[in-house]
């Protein structure tokens, strides 16, 4: 018999797949890195300035700004994100009729193309003319018919209340399957005990959940870096770059602005910052873990 | 003796990995170019353009690429088209990959930041041999240039400045267009009071800023230029503030459309087609499109508002070249392309390119025209053609003047003042950060 286990077979196999990494992921972060030290315009020779971009970004008011307005979005997103998605995920464990379609009906928005979800929302969020403030003015709510897009304030919640929408569906899914993988017994033990249901829920499911909420994070953290069209398409960035996240103001900093090295360093922060991201959220969650063990 | 059979292995295996990517590169050379441009059929010359819908937007470049397929029937023209932002962008990963198509369009600076580096064909002497200097508009000759050599052919007179709805101007009582910032503001209290939109202007597509570009010019921009470039003059100076306070009171007076930061050029064409707001602030390329509106008839055009508050020229108009059409200096290394090239750009400039463009597609030609034009028929051409004969000087596009930085950032200033996002003093000081960090 010819085990394919060994380690030989095992680095055979993984190596086409490491490759193509190598060449698409890793060697293109470095040639970003590289760039990140020049001046680099798209065209030409590249000059070396030495941090010049990495200290630029401190004196940025447009970098600030995006910096900002990704913080807000991460954070709105983080929240509405966790709840909403667990909460949905709750829901799609309970059998009841036509659970498949709701099912389908959640993560319907997560295959939709974000540029189309942009127009749509974009429509939908119009400050004159959208759905929403129509709705809300017809209610009488006028107070609550703000400038969701286009203004100076609320741009930036706006992007993260589409995010959310977008990826509930994904997030909820990988709830559901953290849920479908508690075994049974247990919750058939604390009933045995007079459990009730929020007693199962926060004894039980959530402190069992820790691993796939850290996942979540981990994903929205990633996901967020990552928001690039529906930021071109619902506000353009604008007015005047207000409503950039560092995503769509690094990618106006290198193709409209032609600053390509200084751009390739907004790309390496960005990097640099979601790997911190992710990275001390696990930690602290684990060191968590490990003390409570 | 079986880890060095495995290391062998390895060995081989990257080095046909490598040898692959290196064939791929190889491919991608003068081998593969051959074999696109030259086939049994004849040449195919491949051309990117900078507007997505061709057939709408520039209806006239296909009518001449029809017409010169069928009086050429070996060289074919393969055009394909995106929007302007996302074509600049593709030039310039093109650029880098060396993947250029044979002709395209680019803004003027971009061009010349591209010819600097070696990715244009000199059009100097063939502009000569195959007379199409001899064709242009006298303004149009020597359209890019770099240490005085060309490097692009015009694409479009680039005439800018605000069109104006004529029936929703008497409606409110203003019997001729606006010339002074005072009979400006004037029409546009008169046009409020009368519950109609006075401007409106895509300024969520920020490269849509043009009729304001005549205003900077009006307020010293060409006789500042060289200042501006070698640090003696900052864009916070005085005259600069005048014009940037001129966005803030026009702001401030409900000049702009409501909703002008989620307006795109192509909403605010829409909303002045469709009789929802007095003025638009476009150009010459929307000639045709407007002669095939129902509001044809109706639609003027003047130049923008003059200053008193100003001691430089006010009665100027870009009447330019814009963007221009570029040879790859790839292309051009073959002779036989080269030549079918040109003999398209012959075509397109001669006398049955020009009756196309003016004649069928109501644009205006960049050459000589000797034709005729039925004012009647084409209302808004022959407003244009008013225009750019009229005794007011012509000037260029600050846009071409500047990198494509601090175009840019000049553009983001102004739409910042329009949206209440900076003071003027913010605004210039914003554009004056950029310009310092390229001196």
């Amino acid at each position: 018999m010819h085990w394919l286990s060994t380690r030989r077979a095992k680095t055979v196999m993984v190596l086409p797949t490491l490759i193509i990494y190598a060449v698409f992921i890793i060697v293109p972060v470095f040639v970003a890195i590289y760039y990140s030290f020049t001046d680099y315009s798209g065209l030409g020779k590249a000059e070396f300035v030495g941090i010049q971009n990495y200290t630029r970004m401190f004196h940025d008011a447009l970098f600030l700004i995006a910096f900002r307005n990704t913080v807000v979005v991460l954070i709105c997103s983080a929240v509405f994100l966790l709840a909403g998605s667990f909460l949905m995920a709750l829901l799609m464990n309970v059998s009841f009729r036509g659970n498949a379609f709701f099912k389908m009906v959640v993560f319907a928005p997560y295959v939709i193309a974000p540029i189309i979800i942009g127009i749509i929302w974009g429509y939908i969020l119009n400050p004159n003319y959208g759905l929403v403030n129509s709705v809300l003015r017809s209610l009488g709510l006028d107070v609550l018919a703000i400038e969701w897009i286009g203004g100076t304030k609320w741009s930036p919640l706006a992007l993260a209340i589409v995010f959310t929408w977008q990826v509930l569906g994904f997030h909820a899914t990988i709830f559901l399957s953290g849920i479908k993988a508690i075994p049974g017994d247990i919750y058939e033990a604390c009933s045995i005990d007079g459990a009730n249901a929020f007693q199962r829920l926060f004894y039980v499911t959530i402190p069992m959940l820790k691993e796939t909420f850290i996942i979540n994070i981990v994903l929205i953290v990633t996901g967020v870096f990552k928001i690039y069209e529906l930021v071109y398409q619902m506000t353009g960035g604008g007015p005047a770059h207000q409503s950039e996240l560092l995503t769509s103001y690094m990618y106006f900093t290198v193709f409209s602005s032609r600053r390509y090295g200084y751009g390739m360093a907004i790309a390496v922060a960005i990097l640099v910052l979601s790997i911190i991201g992710s990275f001390s959220y696990i930690k602290i969650t684990t060191r968590k873990q490990r003390s409570e063990a | 003796m079986k880890k060095r059979n495995w290391k062998k292995l390895v060995g081989t295996v990257c080095a046909a990995a490598m040898a692959a990517s290196m064939a791929g590169c190889g491919n991608s050379g003068s081998g593969t170019e051959q074999s696109e441009s030259k086939s049994d059929d004849g040449i195919t010359i491949t051309f990117a353009e900078h507007v997505a819908d061709i057939e709408t937007q520039e209806p006239h470049m296909m009518k001449i690429i029809d017409a010169f397929e069928k009086s050429h029937p070996g060289i074919k023209v393969d055009i394909s088209g995106k929007e302007v932002s996302e074509h600049n962008t593709q030039m310039t990963l093109l650029a880098g990959e060396d993947k250029l198509p044979d002709i395209f369009w680019l803004e003027q600076a971009p061009a010349k930041e591209f010819a600097q580096n070696g990715y244009l064909y000199d059009l100097t002497d063939v502009l000569k041999d195959y007379g199409i200097n001899d064709s242009l508009l006298p303004g149009l000759v020597n359209s890019c240039t770099v240490d005085g050599r060309d490097y692009g052919m015009p694409s479009e007179v680039m005439m800018v400045g605000f069109f104006y709805n004529k029936d929703l101007f008497a409606q409110a009582g203003i019997d001729k267009a606006p010339v002074t910032y005072e009979e400006f503001t004037d029409a546009v209290d008169k046009l409020n009071a009368a519950g109609i939109t006075p401007l409106t202007v895509g300024a969520k597509d920020n490269y849509s800023i043009w009729a304001f570009e005549t205003m900077l010019a009006r307020y010293g921009f060409f006789e500042k230029l060289d200042g501006l470039l070698d640090g003696s003059i900052s864009w916070n100076n005085e005259d600069f503030i005048h014009f940037f306070e001129k966005a803030e009171e026009m702001r401030e007076n409900d000049t702009f459309t409501k909703d002008i930061s989620n307006m795109g050029y192509f909403e605010a064409k829409e909303q002045f087609l469709g009789g929802n707001a007095a003025m638009f602030n476009s150009g010459a390329w929307d000639i045709g499109e407007f002669e095939s509106s129902d509001m044809a008839s109706k639609i003027g055009f003047f130049w923008g508002p003059t200053f008193s508050d100003s001691e430089y020229e006010q009665e100027i108009g870009i009447k330019a070249s814009g963007g221009v059409y570029v040879i790859s200096a790839k292309a051009a290394k073959d002779p036989e392309l080269l030549d079918a090239i040109m003999q398209f750009w012959q075509f397109y400039y001669g006398p049955e390119g020009t009756k196309i463009i003016a004649e069928d597609t109501s644009a205006l030609p960049c050459s000589t025209y000797d034709g005729s034009i039925d004012q009647k028929e084409h209302p808004v051409l022959g407003t244009m053609i008013e225009a750019l004969n009229d005794d007011w000087k012509a000037v260029t596009e600050p846009f071409n003047s500047l990198s494509s930085t601090v175009a840019y950032g000049f553009f983001d200033a102004t739409f910042g003042v329009m949206n209440g996002v900076y003071t003027p003093e913010e605004a210039a000081d914003y554009v004056e950060g950029l310009q310092s960090a390229e001196r």
